[in-house]
């Protein structure tokens, strides 16, 4: 009996060492662009591009980094992306928890009609959208201004849609039983649903932020000065027609990823409730 | 209610800023300047305004998307005061046909701009028969550049620079070499890219065009035979010869094309004065020894090479007309054009701040762009509306050429239908 | 009782009356700036139509000028003269009368030398012998001929518009057109000694007054001033910059009073404190006032555009003949059976003229479209060929339209919430409950969806049967024409085959990313690192992976060659041959993906609950069978989102294109969004664009559709 256990225990950490190899060697693949942005945002021209391939600079080129971040008023467009990130994320998730709830909880007639309809809002590409928005934009007085970059964002279809499908998959049961103790539907919304719901709010709250943090036309086309500019957008200023500064480029873009990666670690808790448990009875 | 006083306060200042007031005139001014000019045009700028208070210059220039931030706020019925336009990518011609940009020729002497310190062939590029809509900027002619320390490694001689079509070819294959014997070359005799405005003055060599006189048709020039010729010539490079590294799909704007010249795998690349700055650089410091050609002849023809420009031009509906057209005066100026010129990222329009530039100039690289310019003709995209769609249809002839292996007659005969195509269409999308 | 209440009171309450001190805020705070702003608008008004008045002068002087020394018509011209170079008479009429002080060698005479030199037309407005008068200096013949033109002092002296603004004029530092004589004499002194370096328009004092300055024909040297004051009865104007504000105020209020409306029916109570009253009372006044300002703005500005009209009308009925139009190209419009003026001066002979003078017939002013340009038209000449005076109008269709649509929005809105509580009035009270808790949380997103995503949809639609080239404001009507033209385009439809074969990358990566999240769904050490490591990807700027991967892919200097060097295979032309280049493409496509859907995935794993597992453990269930019967059914919501979201951003790809390929070579990675941008940006051809953009809309949306009714009805709630 024991001797089975303890086979069967040594079977499973030979699958799970099996695993966590196949883990870490996918991850491995997955890193190599990414560490090779890191080399050439220490190396310089000649250095670059090289060929075989050389991960490690022979002589890192540190001074890149201040280099690159001096160039420009980068703290400004960190500002100005972290404002736009949180009034952008506020908004994606109040629109999808209220909206996402509407639409897999709530019986109205004509829901799921209503909902591909907002769907198709999804489906048309933002470059014939331009103009249309930009003279939208205009006519409100809001070109190169917080609130240009802002209100037009402010709604996630996709977040709603995430949302829709979680509450789906999360059983009705609690929800039900408030209901019969008479609490109202915004009570079982936000004492009962929403709680349960974390690791999707979670997820939207990722996703708007990258998408957020990310967006570069809309970004572009709407502001006219440095000062509103935000952080993808000002590293494209290191890219000239003729003439494209890799190093400088990549090390902004090395420095941009970190506020995403702070706030993925942060959320991460938010994902892992899952079936560990389940191991660690076997 | 936190957020929403939070919004609503946040919201109040945000309007605030945008409101505005009229009591500051504000001139806003478009370009596509790289990181390295943005500090000069900056400086530039501030003389200006510097010498008018109350004025204020907004500069706005980030290289992406150009096109589409243009002609958003041109839309939008706020366009900048001075905007900067060329005969390639961002092209004039369209907004010089619709007359929607202010004929700046009535206004040279007030402005004090005298049109004859330009090289004429750049103000071309901008002039019609009622007048001039940019002052110039600056412009580039396309050229060689050459590795020298790979010619010395694989011992072939530098070129004279009354070369030919044979040389070139000669010269390429001889730098087409696999050094260590494990079947791979480590370098390659030159690079010849898809991208039409790269190719233009080979067709041109030939005396071979894309278009006719007038502009308005393909056939019977696309599809003649010299500019057959000078297709047959580069294509040949890649599947006979095999002497360039795999054909390009967009190394040029990426840098990889430069990087690899610089580090001695391809020996000759023919490009424009925008690579010089870094480069001239990179010699000072000893780490490559460089050499540049004008492009070789046809043999038995005139050496010839494009040039591109750019120009500030004003667009008609600016609300300070008089302004702007100074602005823009000032921006093209001599003073202004030797600020840029110390950068060098192109060729100073004005002849003498060029020639002073040459003369000072170490290492003798400036002479071959000098000796370029005079063989120099613009490129179609100067006055041809519809350029921007017939350019893109051109690098067609070579993947079906080098892919496909097609007869070129046949390719180019079927571009320049479609090309005619699109030019008889004008006005009807 | 009023269970609804918190929600109402945070999601529709809460935002109308932000949008309310919103709007009174903006009110406040811009008051003061805005007073002179009108004045300077109103001012420019003005100069328009002095610049205008000019323009039709020098035209009308050139083409009189025309015909000099043959007939000239002596109640036009008032005198001509024509000197040589030097500034010599050459001839002069009427030619005993001193025509003007050009002496040669004064300042004023060099000055204009040199402009005709420069083979300019100069018009110029001065007073001369105690009248005002336009003057043109025009090289001819190898001189100069300076044109005088009387001017009917009743077209300028007094200048009283709809906006009951007075409007004075200065010619240098003199009043050229006597006004109110008070208004103009307490202009302070400073001001006047400056007018002629006025360059921008500003307002005087705090006694509403504004001045924009008054430039030569050409628009470059300020030759003096226009003033303008507003009268004692002009009537207030609205506040212009807030009627966006006041539009989309005015659609939350709609909504708030259509839902307060059916609140109050169903809850009689909801009114009984007297704050709520009050705040519900309060609401509509300011809907009122919104309303009336929205509508009072373009009433007024259209009231503005058809005095303009006149005044124009006024100085075209000068016009001796109706042949001899007072225009430049005159000459093209020999042929043409109507000529039109615009404001600017512009003529125009257009194809569309035709159609647009039989609607106007028989309606001596409106509003008519010519070439997809709506313009406020005027007919001057009943006799001969009619002649249109056209102009901009001045009121804002489109901040009227923007209004409405607000409006209309709002009014939907409560259209449907009083559908959706009246259709089930007959039901339960729970359902009747969940429909109107469901419509007070779908309006927050459904406003902004309207506002700023259908509205710009539409517009597309709109574009799509128009041609447009986006540098010039017309956009003539061609009907299904772009459809037609679509059809036959063979590079669109490849670019369509191509976009559909990149699809495929969603059910690869969905795939991997299934089993990488499954992998890191479990607490081993490292976890967030790796889960960080494939979500790198995603997170990293897009230009940046861009040049690494277009790296990595070179043939010749490329790390996958290079590794596939080392154990002998390759090279691989990967992005650089048409065989290759697309598949080049959805392998980083998958790479940037799978952790963008693992992260997703794993959110989705956190709903199974745990007692599952563990209850399928103990019936002995090993790992794969776990997976099969509990893992994939449970996480199907997800799996569904996954493909729909993943299938319809995959049909918009763009920006590896753009970067990396431009759609070559040989059209190979060509995708329909590049396509689209390529027409829109690049040949200019925007209504083409558009029709691209709509067929692609239709299809994804048809795809959308499909994968709702055959997979989404078996994660549909129950």
């Amino acid at each position: 009996m024991s001797d089975a256990a303890a086979a069967s225990v040594a079977r499973r950490r030979a699958v799970n060492a099996a695993t966590y190899g196949a883990a870490v060697l996918l991850g491995i693949s997955m890193l190599v662009p990414f560490l090779w942005m890191i080399s050439t945002s220490l190396m310089d021209e000649f250095e670059v591009f090289q060929f075989p391939p050389r991960l490690i600079p022979a002589d890192p080129v540190w001074s890149n980094y201040p280099n690159a971040l001096t160039a420009a008023p980068f703290g400004r467009f960190f500002l100005n992306s972290a404002v736009m990130s949180l009034f952008i994320v506020a908004g994606h998730l109040f629109t999808a928890a209220t909206a996402g709830y509407a639409f897999a909880r709530l019986r109205f007639p004509g829901r799921d009609r209503v909902f591909i309809l907002f769907l198709a809002n999804l489906m048309v590409p933002v470059i014939v959208l331009l103009i249309p928005r930009f003279l939208l934009v205009g006519a409100l007085g809001w070109v190169d201004t917080y609130m240009g970059l802002i209100v037009t964002e402010l709604v996630s279809v996709w977040g709603i849609f995430l949302m829709r499908q979680y509450f789906l998959s999360i059983p009705r049961d609690l929800e039900d039983a408030a209901r019969i103790d008479g609490a109202s539907e915004w009570q079982i919304f936000w004492k009962v649903a929403l709680p349960l719901a974390r690791p999707a709010l979670a997820t939207v709250a990722l996703f708007s932020f990258v998408e957020t943090w990310k967006s570069f036309l809309w970004p572009l086309i709407v502001t006219r000065s440095m000062a509103m500019r935000p952080v993808e957008v000002g590293i494209a200023a290191f890219h000239g027609l003729y003439f494209s500064n890799w190093p400088y480029q990549m090390a902004a873009a090395v420095v941009a990823v970190v506020p995403i990666l702070l706030l993925f670690l942060f959320t991460q808790r938010y994902f892992v409730r899952g079936i560990q448990l389940a191991g660690l009875k076997g | 209610m936190t957020a929403w006083r939070t919004l609503v306060t946040f919201t109040l200042v945000a309007s605030a800023c945008a409101e505005g007031t009229d009591e500051r005139t504000v001139l806003r001014v478009m370009a596509w300047a790289g990181p390295d000019e943005r500090a000069i045009e900056q400086r530039i700028l501030d003389r200006f305004s510097e010498a008018r208070p109350g004025i204020e210059i907004e500069f706005e220039s980030i290289s992406a998307n150009y096109r589409e931030r243009l002609l958003t706020s041109i839309v939008a019925g706020t366009p900048p005061d001075v905007a900067l336009l060329d005969n390639g990518s961002f092209g004039a011609a369209p907004f010089i046909a619709r007359d929607l940009l202010v004929n700046v020729a009535a206004y040279l002497d007030r402005v004090g701009v005298d049109t004859s310190a330009y090289y004429s062939e750049v103000l071309d590029i901008f002039r019609r028969p009622a007048g001039l809509y940019a002052f110039p900027k600056d412009f580039n002619p396309i050229v060689v550049y050459l590795n020298v320390g790979l010619f010395e490694r694989a011992s072939v001689p530098l070129p004279d620079w009354d070369w030919t079509w044979q040389d070139f070819e000669r010269i390429a294959v001889r730098l087409t070499r696999d050094t260590d014997g494990d079947g791979r070359n480590e370098s390659w005799g030159t690079l010849v890219r898809r991208n039409f405005y790269l190719w233009q003055p080979w067709v041109w060599a030939a005396g071979g065009d894309v278009l006719g006189p007038e502009g308005r048709q393909a056939t019977g020039y696309l599809n003649s035979p010299e500019t057959e010729t000078a297709i047959r010539f580069l294509t040949d490079l890649v599947t006979e010869h095999r002497v360039v590294p795999s054909v390009d799909v967009r190394r040029q704007s990426t840098g990889l094309e430069r990087n690899f010249f610089l580090t001695g795998r391809i020996g000759m690349i023919w490009s424009g004065h925008w690579w010089l700055p870094r480069i001239r650089r990179y010699i000072e410091e000893g780490r490559v020894r460089v050499a540049v050609l004008p492009l070789p002849r046809y043999d038995g023809r005139d050496p010839v090479t494009v040039i591109y420009a750019a120009g500030w031009a004003v667009p008609h509906n600016t609300r300070h007309k008089k302004l702007a057209v100074e602005l823009a005066a000032h921006l093209s100026s001599a003073q202004s054009q030797r600020e840029r010129a110390e950068y060098g990222l192109a060729i100073p329009s004005i002849r003498a701040v060029h020639d002073s530039i040459a003369a000072a100039d170490p290492y003798g690289l400036e002479q071959a762009f000098l000796q370029a310019t005079r063989h120099g003709r613009m490129s179609w995209g100067s006055t041809v509306e519809e350029w921007a769609h017939v350019e893109v249809q051109l690098p067609d002839i070579f993947d079906r050429v080098i892919f496909e292996d097609e007869p070129i007659h046949r390719v180019t005969t079927d571009i320049a239908e479609r090309i005619d195509r699109i030019l008889a269409a004008r006005g009807t999308r | 009782m009023n269970r609804l209440r918190p929600a109402f009171v945070l999601l529709v309450a809460a935002p109308a009356l932000a949008f309310a001190v919103l709007s009174t805020g903006i009110v406040i705070q811009s008051r003061a700036a805005l007073e002179p702003e009108l004045d300077q608008s109103a001012a420019r008004r003005a100069l328009e139509y002095v610049r205008w008045e000019r323009s039709q002068r020098l035209a009308e002087l050139r083409a009189a000028t025309g015909s000099l020394g043959s007939q000239i018509a002596p109640l036009d011209i008032a005198r001509y003269a024509v000197y040589d170079r030097a500034g010599r008479t050459i001839e002069r009429f009427p030619g005993d009368a001193p025509l003007l002080s050009l002496e040669p060698g004064t300042p004023q005479t060099e000055a204009m030398l040199a402009a005709a030199r420069r083979s300019q037309a100069v018009v110029d407005f001065v007073t001369f012998d105690g009248a005002p008068a336009w003057l043109a200096y025009l090289p001819r013949d190898g001189g100069i001929a300076v044109v005088q033109r009387r001017v009917d002092p009743s077209t300028l002296t007094r200048f009283e518009t709809a906006t009951g603004y007075t409007l004075a004029l200065y010619h240098g530092r003199r009043r050229a057109l006597a006004g109110d004589e008070d208004f103009g004499a307490r202009l302070p002194g400073t001001f006047v000694d400056s007018l002629a370096s006025l360059d921008r328009a500003l307002s005087l004092d705090a006694d509403r007054r504004a001045a924009a300055p008054l430039k030569d024909f050409d628009d470059w040297d300020a030759i003096g001033a226009v003033v303008v004051a507003a009268t004692a009865s002009a009537p207030a104007l609205p506040p212009l910059p807030l009627l966006p504000v006041s539009a989309i105020w005015l659609a939350a209020a709609f909504t708030v009073v259509a839902l307060g409306w059916v609140t109050l029916r169903r809850h009689p109570g909801i009114l009984a404190t007297p704050l709520r009253r009050a705040f519900v009372i309060a609401l509509i006044p300011p809907a009122l006032a919104a309303a009336w300002a929205a509508g009072a703005d373009a009433r007024l500005s259209a009231r503005t555009t058809d005095a303009a009209l006149d005044l124009g009308a006024r100085v075209l009925s000068l016009v001796p003949r109706p042949g001899q139009l007072p225009v430049e190209r005159s000459a093209e419009l020999a042929g043409a059976d109507v000529a039109v003026v615009r404001a600017q001066g512009v003529v125009a002979s257009d194809p569309e003229l035709g159609a647009a003078t039989d609607r106007v017939r028989g309606d001596p002013m409106g509003r008519v479209r010519v070439s997809g340009q709506r313009l406020a038209y005027r007919v001057v000449s009943e006799e001969g060929p009619p002649l249109l005076l056209l102009t901009p109008p001045l009121e804002d269709a489109r901040k009227t339209a923007l209004f409405w649509l607000a409006g209309l929005y709002g009014a939907l809105a409560a259209a449907i919430l009083v559908y959706a509580s009246h259709a089930r009035a007959a039901g339960n009270a729970i359902e009747l409950r969940e429909a109107r808790t469901a419509w007070t949380f779908l309006s927050p997103s459904l406003v902004l969806l309207l506002v700023f995503s259908a509205a710009p949809l539409l517009f597309a639609f709109y574009l799509s049967f128009h041609r447009w080239n986006l540098v010039e404001p017309a956009k003539p009507f061609v009907g299904f024409e772009h459809y037609l033209t679509l059809a036959g385009d063979g590079l669109f439809w490849n670019a369509a085959k191509n976009t559909a074969v990149y699809s495929l990358y969603v059910p690869a990566t969905m795939v991997c990313a299934l089993a990488v999240a499954i992998l890191l769904n479990r607490r081993i050490r490292g976890v967030a690192l790796l889960r960080a490591i494939f979500f790198l990807p995603y997170i990293t700027s897009f230009v940046a992976i861009s040049i690494v991967w277009q790296w990595m892919y070179d043939p010749d200097f490329g790390l996958f060659n290079w590794l596939l060097g080392l154990v002998g295979l390759g090279p691989f032309p990967w992005l650089n041959s048409p065989a290759t280049a697309l598949l080049a493409l959805i392998v980083l496509a998958v790479w940037i993906h799978i952790g963008f859907q693992m992260i997703i995935f794993l959110a989705g794993l956190q709903a199974i609950p745990n007692e599952l597992y563990e209850a399928a453990m103990i019936d002995g269930a090993g790992p794969w069978r776990r997976f099969w019967r509990i893992t994939l059914p449970l996480l199907r919501p997800t799996t569904f989102f996954v493909l729909v979201t993943s299938i319809i951003g995959s049909f918009q790809v763009f920006t590896f294109v753009y970067v990396m390929t431009e759609g070559g070579p040989l059209h190979a990675t060509d995708v329909i969004v590049y396509h689209i941008y390529q027409n829109a940006w690049q040949f200019l051809r925007m209504g083409y664009a558009s029709a691209m953009s709509w067929i692609l809309f239709a299809v994804i949306f048809a795809i959308t559709l499909a994968q709702f009714r055959f997979l989404g009805r078996r994660v549909a709630p129950s």
